[in-house]
């Protein structure tokens, strides 16, 4: 039953992947597809392409990363948008560009500087939302907290944007006009090996994610180290959330969203199945999401945050409502 | 020996809340940590299993110092359970329970055969065979708690450990949990050492008591303490008192002027038996010389021989206006 599951869930995704390439905001025949048009295959090649991979695994990637969190955090409404994670990565992006306006312009294109700040950024984040949610028990609380983080990263960069010089501020500005369009090759095998090295480590601790769900105590007495456990959780969250809100900003409320779609759909709680269900369901929501962004069609698309609150949000109202019983 | 303590302090930061105990535990044994409240148990407990530091001393499990062990081989020696509640939204007892053989599979979780079966007769150890597939958010609490006592004996270490397990249950329920244990410690040669203010279940049950006062820690066998009056200096106060014979405990009601003679039947002794009850609680006294007579019959109770028979005691209350 949940392999059949598994297995309608990848062709799901399969399908929502050729679908994402073949339509977009340009036309373009079926039949074209393969006919060498120059103009054509730029599209599909440098742009389409890449897009739909990189809903893929940004879908995938923050998935992942709020099913860990709400583990971590033993709380349903945890998710990397939600608790400001999102924002941190912007605002070690924006130290990054506009404090180091004086680093070299090659570092800041190759994508690595970016991953790198907003990594750190998101780590930072967690760190506090973390040592408050050991005084915070209630879930809808420490949901305050982490929009409160993450007001706060947003106005220190909206401080450093009036005290930066004009050039770094327009390479600022560009960035936050980041999409799942802007992600060109060259920043793709920057985003999917890190990417991956986030979902190894959620792959190797799925026993002791199992354990947490008990709590810390019952963890400990089945023989997890629970130190070194929240350690290698952050480092993949911050890894999965950084590298993505990097290259395409922060994605609103899939992450959180996501693990309760899986939780319901295979019915279980079991990280050795919720993992790969985050990951397959997260990839297809987005590609879905990406899909409807392109609806407006002759060169016109929605922005991706906008529909993707559209599926959220109504999922944390429900969630809360659901909790009070 | 199983668990043995040299000179343990415990208690939180500087405060010191039991010092120097010298505790032991052998196989089979079920101990019941008791006390009043404040009286450290919980402390204790958690102390024993690591879950906080001791202050100062050292507790033995098998003849290893814990302080020594990881938390690995920590958890192939003793298991827990806990008062922190268990809320997971799907979750199945079976999947749950299996969580105990985590300290013997590997790093996927991934169960054998063997694994399978000690799960299975776990599930029918608690009575939960029937419920195996059953979410656990969608079980009684009682079902829940012996849930988490298989998930205990799934984890196969030759010590248990459990913190308050009858709370917030109900008397059935509490029942059900300390037979299991009593059961179990016999069936599985485990030895379970569980804190519990539950004291006339422990009286019955425990092999051995730990009573936790504010002066240290008493041990011996349940009835060795009652006739040593450690339950009574430790427990008593001037509203109650425990039986010298049966150990049950006797509430000190206030006391009223009214008596009355009760004139006894030799096939009414239930209904003497539960008059005398309620009348203790209401205040009113036997005195062979009252003015006021009831004579007691299996059919009911008669006021000073008239007529009619009042078939309740609540009905001749009525009645004798006092």
């Amino acid at each position: 039953m949940k392999n059949l599951k598994f297995i309608l869930l990848v062709l799901l995704t399969a399908i929502l992947f050729v679908a994402d390439v073949v339509y977009g905001s340009v036309r373009i025949p079926i039949n074209e597809l393969f006919s060498g048009d120059e103009v054509y295959h730029n599209i599909i090649y440098n742009f389409r392409l890449p897009k739909a991979l990189t809903a893929l695994i940004t879908g995938a990637a923050i998935s992942v990363a709020g099913l860990v969190m709400q583990t971590l955090f033993r709380n349903p409404l945890a998710g990397p948008y939600v608790l400001g994670v999102s924002s941190g990565a912007s605002l070690g992006v924006a130290i990054f560009i506009l404090a180091g306006g004086m680093l070299p312009a090659m570092f800041v294109e190759s994508g690595w500087g970016l991953v790198i700040s907003a990594t750190l950024g998101a780590v930072l984040v967690l760190m506090m939302v973390l040592a408050v949610s050991f005084r915070v028990r209630q879930a809808v609380s420490l949901l305050i907290v982490g929009i409160m983080f993450g007001q706060l990263s947003g106005s220190l960069v909206t401080i450093l944007q009036n005290s930066s010089d004009p050039d770094s501020l327009k390479l600022f500005v560009v960035w936050t006009f980041g999409s799942l369009s802007a992600v060109t090759w060259n920043y793709m095998w920057v985003m999917l090996p890190i990417v991956i090295m986030g979902l190894t480590i959620v792959f190797t601790i799925q026993k002791p994610l199992n354990a947490l769900l008990l709590g810390e105590n019952y963890a400990q007495g089945l023989g997890v180290n629970v130190g070194r456990t929240r350690f290698l959780i952050i480092t993949a969250i911050a890894l999965l959330a950084g590298a993505t809100t990097a290259f395409t900003g922060p994605i609103a409320f899939i992450g959180m969203a996501v693990p309760h779609l899986v939780r319901g759909l295979l019915q279980t709680s079991n990280h050795q199945l919720t993992i790969p269900g985050s990951i397959l369901v997260g990839a297809s929501l987005l590609l879905l999401c990406d899909l409807v962004c392109q609806l407006p069609a002759d060169g016109y698309t929605l922005p991706i945050n906008a529909v993707s609150a559209l599926v959220g949000a109504p999922i944390i109202i429900w969630i809360i409502l659901k909790n009070r019983n | 020996m199983i668990l043995k303590t040299e000179n343990l302090t415990i208690g939180y930061g500087n405060k010191a809340v039991q010092r120097n105990l010298n505790l032991e535990a052998s196989p089979r044994d079920l101990i019941c940590l008791t006390g009043t409240n404040g009286s450290g148990k919980s402390t204790l407990l958690r102390t024993l299993a690591g879950l906080q530091p001791a202050l100062n001393g050292k507790v033995f499990i098998a003849n290893k110092d814990i302080a020594s062990l990881n938390v690995h081989q920590r958890s192939t020696l003793f298991s827990l359970v806990l008062t922190d509640d268990i809320d997971i939204d799907r979750l199945t007892v079976r999947e749950l329970v299996a969580m105990g053989r985590f300290p013997h599979t590997n790093w996927a979780g991934a169960l054998s055969h063997n694994d399978h079966e000690i799960i299975d007769k776990a599930l029918a150890d608690v009575h939960l065979s029937h419920k195996a597939d059953a979410l656990i958010n969608h079980i009684s609490d009682g079902e829940k708690q012996r849930a988490v006592i298989a998930k205990a004996l799934t984890q196969d270490t030759p010590l248990v450990l459990l913190d308050e397990p009858t709370a917030h249950l109900d008397l059935p329920n509490r029942i059900e949990i300390m037979l299991l244990l009593r059961r179990l410690s016999v069936s599985t040669g485990k030895s379970f050492i569980l804190s519990t203010h539950e004291l006339d279940l422990a009286l019955q049950m425990a092999d051995k008591i730990w009573l936790m006062t504010p002066q240290g820690v008493e041990i011996g066998l349940p009835e060795d303490l009652m006739l040593t009056g450690s339950f009574q200096s430790a427990f008593g106060s001037e509203s109650f008192s425990f039986d010298a014979i049966d150990g049950h405990c006797h509430i000190h009601h206030i006391k009223t002027q009214t008596t009355v003679t009760l004139i006894t039947h030799p096939d009414a002794q239930p209904q003497v038996a539960w008059l005398q009850r309620a009348l203790i609680r209401i205040g009113i006294q036997t005195d062979e010389n009252s003015e006021t007579k009831i004579h007691c019959t299996p059919q009911g109770y008669k006021l000073n021989n008239h007529d009619p028979i009042y078939p309740t005691i609540e009905q001749l209350l009525h009645n004798l206006e006092i």
